[in-house]
């Protein structure tokens, strides 16, 4: 197995009310694209959160990047993309503008060139000068993506990329990223759109009620006659019974 | 009110929404021990008229609500939504919505504001001459009263969203008569606010007509509002990068610093929050020049004391600038909520600074004391300073949120209470004793001024482990 990109042991997290994460492990290779599944609820985005320097875990522990996301999280975040689970671009920017912000803040030297090629490439630049708050939510999550592509990380971070685009800005997406990924970046992703997650990804891990129900590269998915979404489906149902069962 | 209560919790906790009431309670009970004290201070009657109309512009300052329902459909509250926006997806009126809205605010306000005090006042009762009674007369009356200032205000704002030229001649028309009042025998006070008659006279008459207001002026607000709230496609010419040129030499902090500037902009933020901070400044100033002369309470104050107030009123401006947008997507840039937080004080003396001294400037001249300018400039700046960094230390980015929460409002009036009373006694001491009092207030400046750097060094310690998550 390559070096590990992420390196996850015993991670918990609580909530008030509920356990959002339950002991879980894994290991992402550096250079796969590692998706993440699991029903509503499962975990996924908490697990995004803490693997993002977003929330502290409760026990356990994670490395991305060799960085530990709750103590080293600036230097972290300088080093990947993040695109939320929920669009929410600043309001009163520009979409010209809010790239141009992160380039700032990123450091970034040739700003001009990198924002027309992600405006061209989601035809946004009719809509440049449209402030971010007035934009569909389709156009709001293009920004959220172009500001994660922009400064060329190494490492993505990607919950829900595909929602509220449409199938031509999906394929494009889809494209860009197993692109991204030959060019040797790494991808973590969370989706619940098994169709394009089975045919980009090279690792998968399936989550349910915080605890990891399987996982594995994608080859060991595919056979006799079933597919990515199968299994999952399988094992959800599988799970459900067997909590229903408790 | 559940989702009042969810809403204002959301970052704390139900039992500290809960604190800001029994916070209420303490200081009720605290001025009703000293009750005698008071009254010896200023007769009854005038600190009577003083309260009503404190709770009057109270009532004025959260009335607004036809703005607030516009407002709250234009923008985005990132992941919140409340059910005052439910008339875009679900089959009920924005009328309906808007007067719900209105009563759940009424009746927080009765409940977690008015009645707390009442109840303090209650139980301070064993230890003052007053008799349970009153206290019920003063919760009617307080409670009319603040009725009255928020239906005039969600009438005025509904009649604003409608009509400019109506809501004009109507808010003269409405000084006016308060100028009536006061100045001549025409139009006693008690006629204008009807709940101030019942409180002096205990006549039930004024208590109906007021009670009538109050249903009058609700019923046209909320026939007023507009059903269509239609969405604009706003387009603006990149500026970003002539601002964040402007801004160079701040550095690190100047793309975080020209974006909150355009947000200020193009959220039209700057004219309310400026007309926020001078309202309150006008009103005390009017008030006091009201209750001196129309009303004969003696009451005098210096520029002094008003430099120590307007550095007071500029925690209005920082919450403001915390609450013009979502913060959410600084989780995916390498940002911290400290540099955040910088960031925004920064914008804040940017947009105070020069009102701040014009305010000053203006009160010394209507003073007649434009020597006073070297004490009460460097007072008015220092307490400002002070205020702000403190506010900002206690509360972070959610300055709105954590000043409804009982230990934080406690804490924020432990700090900033002490300091804003010396200057306040310091500039009534001044024309009997100058020079003690020009010392001590060198001693207060200068001491806000230390704490100023204490706390602004401390905001990274207490919220670099935050994010810009709403909950």
């Amino acid at each position: 197995m390559p070096d590990p990109i992420i390196e996850v042991d015993g991670l918990s997290k609580n909530y008030t009310n509920a356990q959002a994460l339950n002991g879980i492990s894994f290991r992402v290779p550096k250079g796969a694209f590692f998706g993440c599944f699991g029903p509503n609820g499962a975990g996924k985005s908490t697990l995004v959160k803490i693997l993002t320097g977003q929330l502290d875990p409760t026990a356990g522990q994670a490395k991305v990047l060799g960085l530990q996301p709750n103590a080293e999280t600036l230097p972290l975040k300088r080093n990947i993309g993040i695109v939320p689970e929920s669009e929410s671009p600043p309001s009163f920017l520009t979409a010209v503008e809010y790239l141009e912000f992160v380039c700032r803040l990123r450091g970034i030297s040739d700003t001009d060139e990198r924002i027309v090629k992600w405006l061209d490439f989601f035809d946004l630049t009719e809509k440049q000068d449209t402030l971010c708050k007035d934009m569909s939510k389709g156009m709001r999550q293009k920004i959220m993506l172009a500001s994660a592509f922009i400064h060329k990380p190494p490492l993505l971070f990607l919950d829900e990329p595909f929602i509220n685009l449409d199938p031509i800005y999906q394929r494009r997406v889809r494209d860009f990223l197993v692109y991204y990924v030959k060019a040797g970046g790494s991808i973590f992703m969370c989706s619940h759109i098994l169709e394009i997650a089975g045919k980009v990804c090279t690792d998968v891990l399936i989550m349910d009620r915080g605890r990891v129900l399987t996982g594995g590269p994608i080859s060991s998915f595919r056979g006799n006659g079933s597919d990515l979404a199968d299994t999952f489906l399988e094992l959800i149902e599988k799970q459900g019974g067997a909590a229903r069962a408790d | 009110m559940r989702e009042e209560a969810r809403y204002q919790s959301n970052f704390t906790s139900k039992l500290a929404f809960y604190e800001f009431p029994i916070v209420l309670v303490a200081f009720a009970f605290v001025a009703g021990v000293f009750y005698d004290r008071l009254t010896t201070a200023t007769p009854l009657p005038q600190l009577l008229i003083t309260l009503h109309f404190s709770v009057l512009l109270y009532g004025l300052s959260t009335g607004a609500f036809a703005f607030l329902g516009k407002e709250l459909v234009d923008r985005r509250f990132g992941a919140v939504n409340f059910l005052i926006a439910a008339p875009t997806t679900q089959p009920i009126q924005f009328k309906t919505t808007t007067a719900a809205f209105y009563l759940k605010d009424a009746a927080y306000y009765f409940a977690f504001t008015l009645s707390p005090v009442a109840l303090g006042l209650a139980l301070a009762k064993p230890w003052a001459p007053y008799t349970y009674t009153s206290v019920v007369l003063l919760w009617l009356a307080i409670s009319l009263t603040f009725s009255f200032g928020l239906a005039l205000a969600y009438a005025f704002s509904a009649l604003y969203l409608r009509s400019r030229r109506l809501f004009t001649a109507f808010t003269l028309a409405f000084l006016g008569l308060l100028g009536l009042a006061g100045f001549t025998a025409y139009l006693p006070i008690g006629y204008l606010i009807p709940s101030i008659q019942f409180q002096l006279t205990k006549d039930w008459l004024p208590f109906a007509v007021t009670l009538g207001l109050v249903v009058a002026l609700s019923t046209f607000a909320t026939v007023m509002v507009e059903e269509t709230f239609e969405s604009v496609e706003s387009q603006f010419s990149e500026s970003f990068r002539a601002f964040t040129a402007r801004f160079a030499r701040l550095g690190r902090y100047a793309p975080l610093v020209a974006k909150e500037w355009i947000d200020l902009k193009r959220s039209h933020a700057l004219t309310k929050m400026v007309f926020s901070f001078a309202v309150p400044l006008l009103f005390l100033s009017f008030s006091i020049w009201f209750l001196n002369n129309a009303l004969g309470v003696a009451l005098k104050f210096d520029t002094v004391f008003y430099a120590g107030n307007v550095g007071f009123f500029g925690v209005m401006i920082y919450s403001w600038i915390n609450h013009i947008d979502i913060t959410e997507y600084y989780d995916t840039l390498p940002v911290s909520v400290p540099r955040l937080i910088k960031a925004k004080l920064i914008v804040f003396f940017l947009v105070t600074t020069g009102i701040t001294a014009f305010f000053v400037v203006l009160m010394s001249f209507v003073n007649r004391e434009p020597w006073k300018l070297a004490i009460a400039l460097p007072v008015a700046f220092a307490t400002s300073a002070y205020t702000v960094v403190a506010t900002a230390y206690l509360t972070g980015l959610r300055t709105n949120t954590y000043l409804l929460n009982g230990p934080i409002i406690a804490r924020f009036g432990l700090l900033t209470v002490p300091p804003l009373l010396a200057i306040a006694f310091l500039s009534l001491g001044y024309d009997l004793f100058p020079a003690l009092a020009l010392q001590w207030i060198a001693i207060a400046v200068g001491g806000m001024a230390l704490l100023t750097l204490y706390f602004f060094s401390k905001i990274d310690g207490r919220w670099a482990k935050t994010t810009f998550q709403r909950a």
